[in-house]
């Protein structure tokens, strides 16, 4: 494989971490919990890359290992977000769109 | 999780894993089955190692540990881990997810030595890092605040390991979600860092070191947002204004807060203590000026009864709500100081943690519903009002 620099490579990781930083910024202090509960459920973004490889490769063992993957990220997923869910029920008139914008990101 | 699952979840973890690996290997490299078993018995030892004293509190940790960590980390080769960032107590089923994915983009590759070295190494050192920030404290005392930072550091270190996948196999999709959540991660990290008075550098090389100049230890610190979504739920509201206010001319803000708090059905009053401000009365004659009504005002011996379960915000005042040290033999004994332990939440208004006329620290600082929303008392209060404008609608 070379190794050169892809200039588009370097725009996306940009323009994504851009994304990356303002989800994140501004959320109150105190909504802080929740705001990790739903950093780990979005970090579970591995299933991208889980569905890539499980539809993407003919060999059955790099297919059953990415079913696999893509079943234990949904989880991953899910989970999490039911978590935050719970989380910010306890604060009345709760900033819920902040949870919502996480999620419209990921 | 129970001390139980944090020692058995990354053991089982890396028992996948081996099963995992042992599997890939044996379909591709027979040769190399040993030396990624090798590898992989290694995680599970240091794992196991790290859940032990993790959970049994055997050894004190030292920063050291965590740079000693990290070298194990870049010595292990060609193991790609993103799985370990998740043994934490943060959903260590992703890490499996993780651990499945890297292996299954392991095998995509061609087995070449030059880049495929790099690339392994780099995410095998990412990945074991996020484990051993994640497993290990932070900081020797163990406080909530560490932890969290060290769990987003974990969780971002596993999104940069899918980045690093993602530049290896020259795949956008990868470079887009590892770049989100690394991010995000180290966002999360530092806000959580601010939050609680520290810088995120200081936390991660430093860690012994005292949070501020002034010597609290555990201090909560806050942004006008933050108080203003307790205080627009709140019921009982109490003002404790001091000194402080008088020199910012925040009065007519206070004014502003006491409309917004009632209009959200809030019952206002004022504490006006008789030590607050240059002299008695003082405070008195600023709220006047203001054009409060007189029966906002109560004298801190009615106080008492009021400030159960009630929320506080304590604006530009320090000595006058410093009940141990009035208590206690100082330059403080006899004063007489607002007791605010059995309030609900205090939100403490000031510019710095710095000492009062008093020059004497204030537990209440310390207090755990006690946050700080350092700033001017005056734009600090206009700017909680108009939180509160906000979260009205």
């Amino acid at each position: 494989m070379e190794y050169q620099l892809h200039v588009i490579g370097v725009m996306i990781f940009v323009v994504a971490a851009f994304v990356g930083h303002h989800v994140i910024h501004g959320v109150p202090p105190l909504l802080h919990t929740p705001l990790m509960s739903a950093t780990n459920a979005i970090s579970a973004i591995s299933l991208v890359a889980a569905i890539v490889i499980a539809g993407g490769e003919t060999n059955a063992v790099r297919t059953t290992l990415g079913v696999i993957a893509v079943a234990a990220a949904t989880c991953n997923v899910v989970g999490g977000f039911l978590i935050t869910d719970r989380m910010l029920k306890m604060f009345k008139g709760g900033k819920a769109k902040k949870a919502g914008k996480a999620k419209g990101a990921a | 999780m129970t001390d139980f699952g944090n020692t058995v979840a990354p053991i089982l973890a890396c028992g996948a894993l081996i099963v995992m690996l042992f599997g890939v290997s044996a379909v591709t490299h027979l040769r190399s089955a040993t030396r990624t078993a090798g590898m992989a018995l290694l995680a599970f030892a240091f794992a196991g190692i790290a859940a032990v004293v993790e959970t049994g509190e055997l050894v004190p940790v030292r920063p050291l540990l965590i740079f000693g960590a990290a070298c194990v980390a870049g010595a292990l080769l060609a193991l790609r881990v993103p799985l370990a960032a998740r043994i934490s107590q943060v959903g260590w089923i992703s890490g499996l997810a993780a651990g499945a994915v890297a292996l299954s983009s392991w095998s995509v590759l061609p087995m070449t030595q030059g880049t495929a070295r790099i690339g392994a190494i780099a995410s095998a050192a990412l990945g074991l890092v996020s484990m051993a920030i994640a497993v290990f404290r932070l900081k020797e005392t163990r406080d909530t605040p560490s932890t969290n930072v060290s769990v987003a550091l974990a969780l971002s270190l596993g999104g940069a390991a899918q980045l690093v996948a993602g530049v290896w196999n020259s795949q956008a999709l990868l470079l887009v979600s590892g770049g989100v959540v690394s991010v995000a991660g180290v966002s999360l990290a530092r806000a959580m860092a601010n939050a609680s008075g520290r810088t995120l550098g200081q936390l991660l090389f430093s860690p012994s070191a005292v949070s501020n100049a002034f010597g609290y230890g555990n201090v909560r610190h806050s942004d006008p947002e933050g108080a203003a979504m307790i205080l627009a739920a709140s019921q009982n509201v109490l003002i404790v204004p001091g000194y402080g206010l008088a020199r910012a001319q925040g009065q007519h803000a206070v004014k502003e807060l006491v409309e917004r708090l009632e209009k959200s059905g809030a019952k206002v009053r004022i504490i006006v203590h008789h030590a607050a401000g240059i002299v008695p009365g003082h405070m008195n004659a600023l709220l006047d000026e203001a054009g409060i009504a007189h029966s906002k005002l109560i004298e801190s011996h009615e106080a008492a009864a009021a400030l159960v379960g009630a929320d506080v915000v304590v604006v530009g005042a320090n000595d006058i709500v410093n009940s141990d040290a009035a208590n206690q033999a100082g330059s403080l004994f006899g004063l007489d100081a607002l007791n605010l332990s059995k309030a609900a939440s205090v939100w403490v208004i000031k510019r710095s943690l710095g000492y009062g006329q008093g020059e004497v620290r204030n537990n209440l600082f310390e207090l755990p519903q006690a946050t700080m929303v350092l700033g001017d008392a005056k734009k600090v209060l206009q700017a909680l009002v108009a939180e509160l404008k906000n979260s009205a609608h």
